[in-house]
């Protein structure tokens, strides 16, 4: 038995298109069922967000139907709404359905990171535990299971764009990117890596089409079933207007340092338009970066501007690092020794989550992990300042290696 | 020619205006960046930011972007310096928020610096020597200055006579302040500026003939400035500084009066917040060193705004002391101080 099962466990077997171990299998089984194991656990939770937003939200779906999405009463993006209608129609309790419905896309968002770590990095093993690890991040379990939070639609509609950007299809990876816009606001932190993509001829002018047009085709239900569309096309500025009572929401930024709640009203100002100055000059240097864009670059440029972007703007609640958190496990998979990077910011966010949830106070003051973010945030910046000469040192090694190869084979 | 092709070939496009050449990417940036430096001075202000501050702040960024251009003859390092200068955070403070006057002082001491840099006919050296003895009588938070133009007078770049006009000019201001202020029955022995008062306690003795705190602590600073003269008198360079060095010795010599002195206030953070700027344009690896000096000026004018600072003024003050013994250390490496050195000369 010990013989047949060791052999099993060595077997090749094929998984669709996917070709794995027995062991990979088992460990991927395994760990799948755990995943799902602490969903179902926790999916009882009922957070505040629920009780008090999302629950009304849903009642009004389900006194008024559809016609609902005509009335303000709801500040997400329309094509979110059009997910709580869906849940209501079915029979089935609506928190455990939505959570369901984030839960699942977790565990294709898991596949999807796998998927990016294979194609950069070639390495079946860092793939599979990407996944794995991505499953059991507590940020991850935290945000759909235990807070009914959404912000794995937007990451993993980012996840696929990027894939298929990887992959050179530009065309489809904007459509993503549009869905994605159309979800939410905070696709926009990444942007800018877009417009590096432009100057470096990877897509033109023509793929940002499809950003305002799957915005229009996400509001155009509510706006037939009645809501006017200057609200509707204004809807994210509403939603960027209603945190004003504090400038960073339990999330480690540079408010954390200097104060965030004080001169609540000029910093909202002040912060776009130094954020957007501090981007100018970025993009300029990068501009005139001597750089091949390759699949790791490209991963960088994404972590790097996700994490730029939430230190500076004001109002950030502390599940914004969701996106850059995925990145950021991509990025230390392919370069190992980065894997540091990928434990402080583990932490870092997780204490937010725990504020919220059990409404104490974190035993660390946000000050301090405001400094180990900027930490983490130099330390992106510098790999990616110095990509090119370690692209470049790299490429040597290679040579060298081939050339060493090549001569040992005579 | 494809639009996309034509858009990205015009953003590395060669112009010429008279003497100057730059890409219309470099233009781009130097006009949605003072674009952007206008706007962020708009919320704090009920109509259009006061125009002598923005203007004064310009001149900073453009004459700090000059500087950088003669020590570097890097365009990109240019654009750099003057887009960061427009957006800094300490700058908006100090101008558009609270309307101080630092700077005015920055401005000079860094059209000083380009007059001493530039050339090295007497001139730019008297020039130097004007601008800076007109600091020094402005105000005590330059008397930092004075340590660096001593260290300048022994690496022979600055004459005798230079010197003692500095002297007289900053020793007049120096006595006439502390004089008046141990007097003035402060309670405070700092104001928003995160020094060793900051750790040691800022609260001044009341009720006393004396304020033993900040009589020490004035002494203090006398006293090890003296030491660094005595430190500083081992540099065996004939030729003085190169601009690196002297860059790193006023960033030093401004920061290190500044932690000591008693009655500083948040301003004081203002010059070497735009040195550091500079310095990092020259020794980009030193970029820590402008970050972390942003950092601790900002969270002072913030203190002085709202009253009340989100973390320990003292994180700040340790943050401010490792930045000048980064500093201090990396004089010491100009010199040639090592143990080795210092046990050869004993």
């Amino acid at each position: 038995m010990d013989q047949s099962v060791r052999k099993w466990m060595e077997k090749e077997i094929l998984v669709g298109r996917w070709k794995m171990r027995g062991a990979e299998l088992l460990f991927l089984t395994a760990l799948t069922a755990l995943a799902v194991l602490v969903r179902v656990q926790v999916r009882s939770f009922v957070a505040d967000d629920w009780s008090i937003y999302w629950s009304s939200w849903l009642l009004e779906f389900q006194t008024r139907g559809f016609s609902a999405l005509a009335d303000d009463f709801y500040d997400y993006a329309p094509p979110v709404m059009y997910l709580l209608y869906g849940i209501t129609r079915l029979p089935v309790n609506a928190m455990t359905a939505f959570k369901s419905v984030c839960c699942l896309l977790e565990f294709a968002g898991a596949a999807v990171i796998a998927g990016i770590v294979s194609e950069c990095t070639g390495s079946r093993r860092r793939a599979q535990f990407a996944y794995g690890l991505f499953l059991f991040l507590p940020t991850v379990i935290l945000n759909a299971a235990v807070w009914s939070q959404c912000d794995i639609i937007y990451t993993f509609l980012i996840l696929c764009s990027v894939r298929f950007l990887l992959k050179g299809k530009a065309w489809t990876g904007m459509w993503l990117y549009g869905a994605a816009f159309a979800v939410k606001l905070q696709t926009l932190f990444i942007f800018p890596f877009l417009v590096i993509l432009w100057v470096r001829r990877k897509v033109d002018l023509k793929h940002f089409l499809p950003i305002p047009v799957m915005y229009a085709l996400g509001i155009l239900p509510a706006w037939l079933a009645g809501r006017p569309l200057g609200e509707l096309i204004g809807i994210y500025a509403f939603q960027g207007s209603k945190d004003r009572w504090s400038l960073s929401i339990k999330f480690p930024n540079i408010y954390q340092i200097i104060g965030n709640q004080y001169f609540l009203d000029e910093y909202v100002g002040a912060g776009m338009y130094l954020i957007l100055g501090i981007l100018m000059l970025v993009l300029f240097v990068m501009a005139y970066q001597n750089v091949r864009v390759t699949k790791e670059y490209v991963i960088l440029m994404v972590l790097f501007f996700g994490l730029l972007t939430t230190y500076f703007l004001p109002h950030m609640h502390e599940r914004y690092l969701y996106l850059t958190d995925a990145f950021l496990l991509i990025y230390v998979l392919i370069r190992p020794e980065r894997f540091w990077l990928f434990i402080a910011t583990g932490f870092l966010t997780v204490v937010g989550y725990g504020e919220y949830l059990t409404k104490h106070p974190p035993c660390v003051p946000y000050g301090v992990l405001a400094f180990v973010q900027l930490a983490v945030l130099v330390a992106i910046g510098l790999d990616l300042y110095r990509y090119p000469r370690y692209e470049g040192d790299r490429q040597k090694l290679d040579a060298k290696e081939e050339g060493r190869i090549g001569d040992a084979c005579g | 020619m494809r639009v996309d092709d034509l858009l990205r070939g015009l953003l590395f496009q060669r112009f010429r205006v008279g003497a100057v050449s730059f890409d219309f990417l470099e233009g781009l940036l130097a006009v949605c960046i003072t674009g952007a430096a206008y706007l962020l001075r708009t919320p704090f202000e009920a109509g259009p930011p006061h125009w002598p501050y923005l203007l004064a702040e310009w001149y900073l960024a453009a004459a700090s972007a000059v500087l950088v251009r003669h020590l570097t003859h890097s365009r990109k390092k240019t654009m750099g310096t003057y887009g960061i200068l427009l957006i800094l955070p300490v700058v908006v403070a100090d101008g558009t928020i609270l309307r101080g006057d630092a700077c005015v002082g920055a401005l000079l001491f860094v059209c000083g610096l380009l007059f001493l840099m530039q050339s090295e006919k007497p001139w730019g050296a008297w020039l130097f020597t004007f601008v800076t003895a007109g600091l020094l009588l402005w105000s005590v938070r330059y008397v930092g200055l004075l340590l660096g133009c001593m260290a300048l007078w022994q690496s022979r770049r600055l004459k005798a006579e230079q010197l003692l006009l500095l002297l007289a000019a900053g020793g007049a201001r120096f006595f006439a302040a502390y004089r008046a202020w141990l007097s003035a029955g402060y309670t405070l022995v700092t104001f928003h500026w995160p020094n060793v008062y900051e750790i040691v306690g800022k609260e001044a003795v009341q009720g006393q003939l004396i304020d033993p705190l900040a009589l020490v602590g004035l002494f203090l600073a006398c006293g090890l400035s003296v030491l660094f003269l005595y430190l500083h008198s081992f540099w065996a360079g004939e030729n003085g500084p190169a601009p690196v060095q002297l860059l790193r010795l006023f960033l030093f010599c401004g920061l290190f009066a500044g932690y000591l002195l008693p009655y500083m206030d948040q301003s004081y953070g203002y010059l070497p917040c735009v040195l550091a700027i500079i310095y990092m344009m020259l020794v980009p690896g030193e970029f820590p060193v402008p970050m972390a000096l942003q950092i601790v000026a900002f969270t002072g004018y913030q203190e002085c705004f709202n009253g009340a600072s989100m973390m320990p003024m003292a994180v700040f003050a340790v943050l401010q002391l490792l930045v000048i013994l980064w500093l201090g250390a990396g004089l010491l490496r100009d010199a040639g101080i090592g143990y080795e050195v210092w046990k050869r000369r004993n």
